[in-house]
């Protein structure tokens, strides 16, 4: 006659921590080999000189961050990156915002319509996109500039112009994310009380202060993440219609930080330099995300 | 803080969502600084007129008039109506402090007069202390008082009221009809009280306003709802349990109200009835109304009777009756002998029957006039 053993206290013990980590580890194994591992490797590399080839990379210490601070390129590329996130703060925050308070609360009839339309070029990638738009800027057989000439108005060739290549740029971006952005704050929006926005206009509030006192706060916490995913995926999103379209031209009138990473990296082949610029940047965003919580976190109202 | 109360005129008005029709051709005045109650079934219009008043929704034909002024097109906001909504409105992100000084910020009221005005408000509605309070922070009976006084700061000639005390349980519900008549007493101003609650329509309001289906039924005191309902709708909504409802028909001085069931009836009833046009009739006996006999009655003074069940409500014991084919309820006061069971006779106080025509069911009036019938109330 056999005896079934119970397990020892040990074992339960053990037993106890394998399930969690046994449910985690397909999870840890992706994040340790394509984020974790990459970033230890960056922050390696960014202290020796490298170009792809040699077989041993110099050690140089932190002469690639002495070089990387001091070039006029790195910092053009940062204040580029500003730029382009303040013009997609604008077109892929605040406009989606206020065409989905106006499609969920103020316009009623063809809501399906609207959304679908808003949200199809999501579904397009962004280096279609990017054609799309290479065509329509085009200076002279574009519809933008045929448009613009029919008004009388000036029109720059848009690509090659210093002034207006990143607005353009930025414009490609958005036109893509809007969507997506849309969508996320339509859902945010549509979960506000109408009770909330009766009582108002029994107030005579207008649409404004309607939105700007009562909806705004209820639909903080999803504005915050729009807010965030815009300032982040939006300095990388750039890089595709940048890659594609300018090189960072003209004369690095439209580089990001992105973009300056991977022409050191694939262009240059200065690895080492390339790699001090990423850690940089990632200090830049970690810093702006931090000021972010600390700031914005504040005013955000969260229903639980 | 009385305020100048205005007065209320639905003309014909008519209120249709795509097919439905939610209102059918609502004549209704409500007189300044009176407490109406609209009263009727859940989707029977109710929360409609009252919104049509508040502007939220717009008419589809008619006219509504606020204060003689044609109201049709105003927006809610020219409306000047302070309304208290079901689930309160209260901005979940705001203070009661902000809530309540919302409206008035809006309309750019100078920021002393606010002041004085919300203490004012806190104060006749207890609130003092909670000013710093979320609405989450709030009990449904403090979160109530909130959406109260939010509504009387704006000093409004309308108020309305949407089921307000729906979300309140049963002991605080009573205690805040008794503080919203109070409250009304100290505004003055005129106020529509929608509500399905037939108890709270009695204590509330001075007139009530009965709707089913879209179509007003009745407007009157909660007396005159009570003794002299206009339709068999009226008869059995107001009353619990409700008025038992029986049809018969009128011979001579006779009611057959079915196999075996013969009343014989008195002259002043028998002459008011045999003055229709229709002998087909539908009698109303309320439960309270009735007297159940254990010694049998002449022919036609009552009706045999067999209790089918028996529930003690404490103050109140209810008997359901059949007789023959019919049923039937019984209430009687506590202090009554409990009568035992088989074959008992129901007799009935002609003075409080009711007669309703078959078929649309209104009133057959009464044969004495509604003077007579309050003097009676009274003796």
């Amino acid at each position: 006659m056999k005896i079934a053993r119970e397990p020892g206290p040990k074992f339960a013990a053990i037993k106890g921590y394998l399930v969690p980590w046994g449910c985690l580890a397909p999870a840890l194994a992706f994040l340790a080999l394509f984020t974790f591992w990459p970033l230890v490797s960056t922050l390696k590399l960014s202290f020796y000189q490298w170009n792809m080839v040699s077989p041993t990379p110099k050690w140089v210490g932190l002469t690639n961050y002495l070089e990387i601070l001091r070039s006029r390129e790195f910092w053009l590329a940062f204040w580029h990156t500003l730029e382009y996130t303040l013009i997609l703060l604008a077109l892929n925050l605040a406009l989606p915002y206020i065409t989905a308070y106006i499609l969920s609360h103020l316009v009623f009839k063809g809501q399906n319509f609207y959304r679908a339309l808003i949200f199809l070029p999501s579904v397009l990638s962004l280096a279609v996109a990017a054609v799309i738009f290479l065509w329509l800027y085009n200076p002279l057989a574009g519809p933008v500039n045929a448009l613009l000439r029919l008004l009388g108005l000036p029109a720059p060739p848009w690509l090659s112009s210093y002034r207006w290549v990143i607005p353009a740029l930025a414009v490609i971006t958005a036109w893509k994310s809007f969507g997506y952005n849309f969508i996320v704050l339509l859902a945010g929006l549509v979960a506000v009380p109408l009770e909330l926005i009766e009582a108002a206009r029994l107030e005579k509030a207008s649409n404004w202060q309607i939105f700007w006192r009562i909806v705004r706060p209820l639909t903080s916490g999803t504005a915050l993440y729009v807010l965030v995913m815009t300032v982040i995926i939006g300095s990388q999103y750039v890089f595709v219609p940048i890659q594609m379209l300018t090189n960072g031209g003209p004369d690095q009138a439209s580089t990001n930080l992105v973009f300056f990473i991977y022409q050191y990296t694939f262009n240059f082949f200065q690895t080492g330099k390339a790699a001090a610029a990423a850690v940089i940047t990632l200090i830049i965003f970690g810093g702006l995300l931090f000021l972010q919580k600390r700031v914005l976190e504040k005013g955000v109202y969260y229903e639980n | 803080m009385p305020v100048i109360a205005g007065d209320i005129y639905f003309d014909k008005v008519r209120k249709e969502y795509g097919r439905v029709t939610a209102l059918e051709q609502l004549d209704l005045r409500v007189a300044a600084g009176e407490r109406l109650v609209l009263l009727g079934p859940s989707g029977c219009g109710k929360t409609t007129a009252l919104r049509l008043v508040a502007g939220l929704e717009r008419v589809t034909s008619g006219k509504l008039y606020l204060n003689g002024r044609l109201a049709n097109n105003l927006e809610p906001g020219e409306r000047d109506v302070a309304m208290v909504f079901q689930n309160y409105a209260l901005y979940p992100h705001m203070t009661v402090w902000e809530n309540i000084a919302f409206g008035l910020q809006v309309r750019r009221v100078a920021k002393e007069e606010i002041k004085a005005r919300i203490k004012e408000a806190l104060a006749i509605l207890g609130l003092e202390g909670l000013e710093e309070r979320r609405p989450r922070e709030l009990s449904g009976g403090q979160r109530q008082r909130v959406a109260l006084a939010r509504a009387i700061v704006k000093q409004a000639p309308y108020f309305l009221l949407d089921e307000p005390l729906s979300n309140l349980d049963a002991q605080l519900r009573t205690q805040a009809r008794t503080e919203l008549v109070r409250l009304h007493r100290k505004l003055n101003s005129t106020m529509i009280y929608v509500t399905h609650d037939q108890v709270e329509a009695m204590t509330i309001g001075q007139r009530i306003a009965i709707l089913a289906g879209g179509v007003l039924q009745q407007v009157d005191t909660p007396e005159n709802i009570y003794n002299r309902p206009a339709n068999t709708f009226v008869a059995k909504f107001i009353g619990n349990p409700p008025m038992n409802l029986l049809p018969g028909i009128v011979k001579g001085n006779q009611l057959f109200l079915g196999e075996g069931l013969k009343l014989i009836i008195p002259g002043n009833w028998s002459a008011w009835l045999l003055g229709k046009s229709q002998n087909r009739v539908i009698m109303g006996l309320r439960p309270e109304d009735v007297t159940l006999r254990e010694e049998g009655v002449a022919e036609g003074e009552g009706l045999p009777v067999r209790i089918t069940w028996r529930e003690n409500c404490g103050k109140e014991r209810l008997y359901y009756l059949a007789a023959g084919d019919k049923e039937l309820t019984a209430s009687f006061s506590e202090g009554r002998t409990e009568p035992r069971g088989g074959e008992l006779w129901l007799t009935i106080d002609w003075d409080k029957v009711h007669f309703f025509a078959e078929g649309d069911g209104n009133s057959l009036g009464y044969p004495w006039n509604t003077r007579e019938l309050s003097l009676k109330a009274y003796a």
